[in-house]
């Protein structure tokens, strides 16, 4: 057997998986090699000190489990709120600080800070915080006198350049205007109702042309199918086919 | 003051002025002048830069007034473009202190908490430090912070107000009033150990 073997030996030999002829090599092995046994002895110690490290494993204390179940149950200690869940109050304080909250909510907060040390500490800063505010609320100041005669004056000379120039602006004025709009449809109105009014008359005129056409071929001929061409201002209906140089005339 | 005289009356001197009467305009300056002067000192922090917005503000009031349809919302707009004027300025100028406008709050107050480092609280008080001491700090806020936490401190404006002239949710406004709160208190936390 040689060293490398013996090493791989000696390790299954911790966990108990040595046949008894593997056991009985790996003893003739350690009698004769002391760089094995050296090995072999270290391995033992190595297990000793594990097993003992095995052994003296602690327990976790029991607040760990209260503090996961009072998680889980959405429970946490008044003693120390979350920091998310104080936000809202925090906002709230300053809220307050602007006269801004209403009763209930008022009353909702002061709860909440005879509960809260953190929160009572922020409010005591935002009120010292306040107060300095407050003071330097009273520090306004009275803006120059200038500003008043610089806008005066620049009023003026714009009124100036508008009368000096054609001013559209009453004509935009006009367009912004409701009466402008019912007045542009008014004239939309009457320009229909005249042009109806001319279309009509047009065909009525036609009609009554129409009308006296009729009348009159019916008093020359009587038949207003074949037209005697004598009487009508019609140049087709004047024409004398026997006088005609036209070839088609004789033949008829 | 606007609380001296009726919402009735002021909104006729605003009709008045928007028909083009200067002299009820000069009685809206006369009113409102001095908040909006002290409103935009706190935000921008210099008296002479103040003025420059406060005229700026006023001429812009003065040629869009006509465009007011309601108004009983004149202070509203007002404040509204006395703001937008900040913050234009501040765009202009570069001169937003260390944080953007639209810049998170990952390290709002950090950045504030040496300011009382090295003074002597007690003397500071006496000295009336505490005023300036309060303007920078306030000047370090973001400007989305500053503007809202001016509104309801110094110009004790309700929640609901600052909504309607920032256009922001209750709540957005709300809550950066409070962190404006909590940085300060950071920012001054040392007078307060000390002297509390």
């Amino acid at each position: 057997m040689n060293c490398e073997r013996c090493k791989t030996l000696i390790s299954a030999e911790a966990d108990g998986a040595l046949s008894s002829q593997e056991r009985a090599d790996l003893r003739d092995h350690l009698s004769a090699c002391a760089t094995c046994r050296a090995f072999s002895d270290e391995q033992r110690h190595l297990e000793s000190w594990l097993q003992a490290a095995a052994e003296a494993d602690l327990e976790p204390p029991d607040h760990v489990w209260s503090g996961i179940e009072a998680s889980i149950a959405g429970r946490i200690p008044s003693s120390q709120p979350a920091a998310a869940e104080c936000s809202d109050w925090q906002l709230a304080l300053s809220v307050e600080a602007d006269a801004a909250l209403s009763g209930t909510e008022a009353v909702a907060l002061q709860r909440h800070l005879e509960e809260c040390q953190p929160c009572s500490d922020l409010k005591a800063d935002l009120l010292q915080l306040d107060h300095w505010l407050q003071a330097e609320t009273r520090m306004e100041q009275e803006p120059p006198a200038c500003i008043w005669r610089n806008i005066e004056s620049r009023i003026r000379e714009k009124e100036a350049e508008k009368e000096n120039s054609w001013d559209w602006g009453w004509l935009l004025e006009l367009f912004r205007r409701p009466q402008f709009g019912y007045g542009l449809a008014a004239l939309a109105l009457i320009l229909v109702a005249g042009l109806a009014g001319l279309q009509f008359q047009g065909a009525a005129e036609r009609e009554s042309a129409l009308a006296a056409l009729d009348a009159h071929q019916i008093e020359t001929s009587g038949n207003p199918w074949h037209p005697v061409s004598k009487g009508l201002d019609n140049p087709y209906y004047s024409v004398d086919y026997s006088k005609s140089r036209n070839p088609f005339g004789d033949s008829r | 003051m606007a609380s001296e005289i009726s919402q009735r009356e002021l909104a006729e001197i605003v009709r008045r002025a928007q028909q083009g009467s200067v002299d009820d305009f000069h009685k809206l300056y006369g009113i409102y002048s001095k908040p909006i002067f002290n409103f935009v000192r706190r935000l921008i922090g210099s008296n002479e830069d103040a003025a420059d917005l406060t005229q700026d503000t006023f001429l812009k009031v003065h040629s869009e007034l006509g465009k007011l349809r309601d108004a009983g919302q004149f202070k509203y707009w007002l404040f509204r473009i006395a703001r937008n004027e900040f913050y234009q300025k501040l765009r202009r100028s570069q001169r937003a202190p260390e944080v953007s406008i639209d810049d998170d709050e990952v390290s709002y107050y950090d950045f504030l908490a040496e300011e009382s480092e090295g003074q002597d609280p007690e003397q500071a008080l006496l000295d009336g430090e505490m005023h300036s001491v309060i303007s920078r700090t306030l000047l370090r806020l973001p400007p989305k912070y500053r503007d809202v936490f001016v509104l309801a401190v110094f110009q004790k404006m309700s929640y609901e107000e600052i909504s309607r002239i920032v256009g922001r949710s209750l709540l957005s406004v709300k809550t950066d009033i409070y962190r404006a709160r909590l940085a300060l208190k950071k920012a001054l936390g040392s007078y307060m150990v000390k002297s509390g």
